[in-house]
């Protein structure tokens, strides 16, 4: 309750354009539009252009904002939807290299093979998920990805939670057939 | 049946998730199920693995200094903070109480400090304790005069050393925008203060002025933190709006001035019909804005 106070009182301060408030929500919510946008486009790259785009366009659009039963989260969610949508549509696209994204991203911590071999099998689950509807896409990208709740999923996509569940279980099922994992193998990888 | 696995599922989801329980937990909780949870929980494993992927760091730091910088743009764009204009401020009647008030502080001004501490306070930076003395000092010394191209000319003064001032400060000072607002005000000050007479003279001295501080600004601009920076590009604009004003209004007298129309001084008049409206206000302003805003402005038509 008090966090959501608090978040109220943030946005009520970037509506009035303030820089740090504005900072906040960055802090906020950042890494979860990347991931959630990673998901979908599969390229870190791409991911975090949408997820700058978003917080852009979320600047343009926070005057519109109003507090009506959808949490704030689930609307930034919708931008990063809709420019997802806008840049599979613009066709600007392209495979992007695996390896050459892994050896340059390795500030985890990882060594270089490490890194290309995680990013490899991020990619194939990327590629599953990309296979299953566009609704189950959404609750597994908000899901697994940007963490979000069942409620908040719910309200991002505008269904109850009951179909959020549906939809989960269905989608992790293809993606276990898709993936064709062992329990074990995952258990020990 | 079908509702009992969708909750199964999602209760072991949110446990794995947030390491309440291991996949093996769930599986022994719902030993009857197992066939059916255990390559959905597997999948659930690899999935968690690679939503754990991060941005780059430094790529992400980047996004979050142009944001900044567009949440200022905007800040100054809608005019939230604006402080009005000189201009704006309506004139109190000055009451023969406030001027014998004024030449009170004045002189109290004076008598209190000796001209060693004011010869000290010259030097002194926001954030002293002589920097108040050097500011009631300059103030005084404005109040004092009366002639108001030498006003003018005292207010570009002051706003010299405000400028000189930032240029001193350390990278992190919290005083930039302070002095930015300053800096702005004394201009305004000098705009206000012209309009009554300027002389040629004081046109070659705001040349001067605008010549000299020009770069110090630009690089003034490049140290300071992002939140004083359009208030700095603000001064800027200020500056260059009053230069153009100036180079009008001395086009304007001349045209007057032409054979025929009498002698008539070069500021205070209404321009010939065609050119109204066109001066530096409002609309100038903003096409600097826009300009100063780029490529990166966004389409109004998208968006949730």
């Amino acid at each position: 309750m008090d966090d959501e106070l608090n978040l109220r009182e943030i946005i009520e301060r970037a509506r009035n354009y303030d820089t740090e408030a504005f900072g906040r929500l960055y802090n906020l919510y950042f890494d979860k539009i990347f991931r959630f946008a990673y998901c979908k486009i599969g390229s870190r790259h791409e991911a975090e252009d949408i997820a700058e785009q978003t917080f852009l366009r979320a600047l343009e659009k926070i005057a519109e904002f109003k507090w009506r039963g959808v949490p704030f989260s689930s609307w930034l969610f919708r931008i990063t939807s809709n420019l997802i949508v806008d840049y599979y549509r613009s066709n600007k696209y392209e495979t992007v290299d695996i390896a050459e994204e892994a050896i340059v991203n390795h500030d985890d911590g990882c060594s270089p093979e490490q890194s290309a071999v995680q990013e490899l099998e991020r990619r194939e689950i990327v590629k599953a998920i990309r296979s299953l509807t566009w609704e189950q896409q959404q609750v597994i990208a908000m899901r697994f990805f940007a963490g979000m709740t069942n409620e908040e999923v719910a309200k991002a996509i505008g269904k109850n939670v009951g179909a959020v569940k549906a939809l989960q279980h269905r989608a992790v099922e293809s993606l276990g057939r898709i993936l064709g994992a062992s329990y074990s193998e995952a258990r020990y990888r | 049946m079908k509702r009992d696995i969708d909750e199964i599922l999602d209760r072991c989801i949110e446990d794995i998730l947030s390491d309440r329980r291991t996949a093996e937990d769930c599986l022994l909780l719902h030993r009857d199920m197992r066939s059916e949870l255990e390559p959905m929980l597997s999948t659930i494993l690899r999935m968690g693995k690679a939503g754990q992927i991060m941005p780059d760091k430094r790529n992400k730091e980047r996004a979050r200094e142009r944001l900044l910088l567009a949440v200022e743009q905007k800040h100054w764009e809608t005019g939230i903070d604006r402080l009005p204009s000189i201009n704006e401020i309506p004139r109190r009647k000055a009451s023969w109480r406030l001027v014998l008030l004024r030449v009170a502080a004045v002189t109290f001004v004076f008598v209190i400090l000796s001209g060693a501490t004011i010869a000290m306070a010259e030097e002194s930076l926001p954030g002293s304790p002589l920097y108040p003395v050097k500011l009631a000092v300059e103030k005084a010394r404005i109040m004092l005069v009366r002639d108001n191209s030498k006003k003018s000319k005292m207010y570009l003064n002051a706003a010299d050393s405000r400028i000189k001032e930032m240029a001193k400060l350390k990278k992190d000072d919290h005083n930039y925008s302070r002095l930015a607002n300053e800096v702005e005000k004394d201009i305004e000050a000098a705009k206000k203060a012209s309009a009554k007479n300027a002389d040629k003279e004081f046109e070659s001295h705001l040349n001067s002025f605008i010549k000299k501080n020009q770069n110090v600004l630009k690089d003034t601009l490049k140290k300071a933190p992002i939140g004083a920076r359009s208030k700095i590009k603000r001064t800027m604009e200020k500056l260059n709006e009053f230069n153009s004003q100036v180079k009008e209004n001395k086009v304007r007298g001349n045209k007057i001035k032409s054979p025929g129309s009498g002698v008539q001084g070069i500021n205070g008049r209404r321009p010939p019909s065609k050119d109204r409206g066109r001066g530096p206000g409002k609309n100038n302003s903003k096409l600097k804005i826009k300009a100063l805003k780029g490529p990166q402005s966004l389409s109004n038509n998208e968006g949730p």
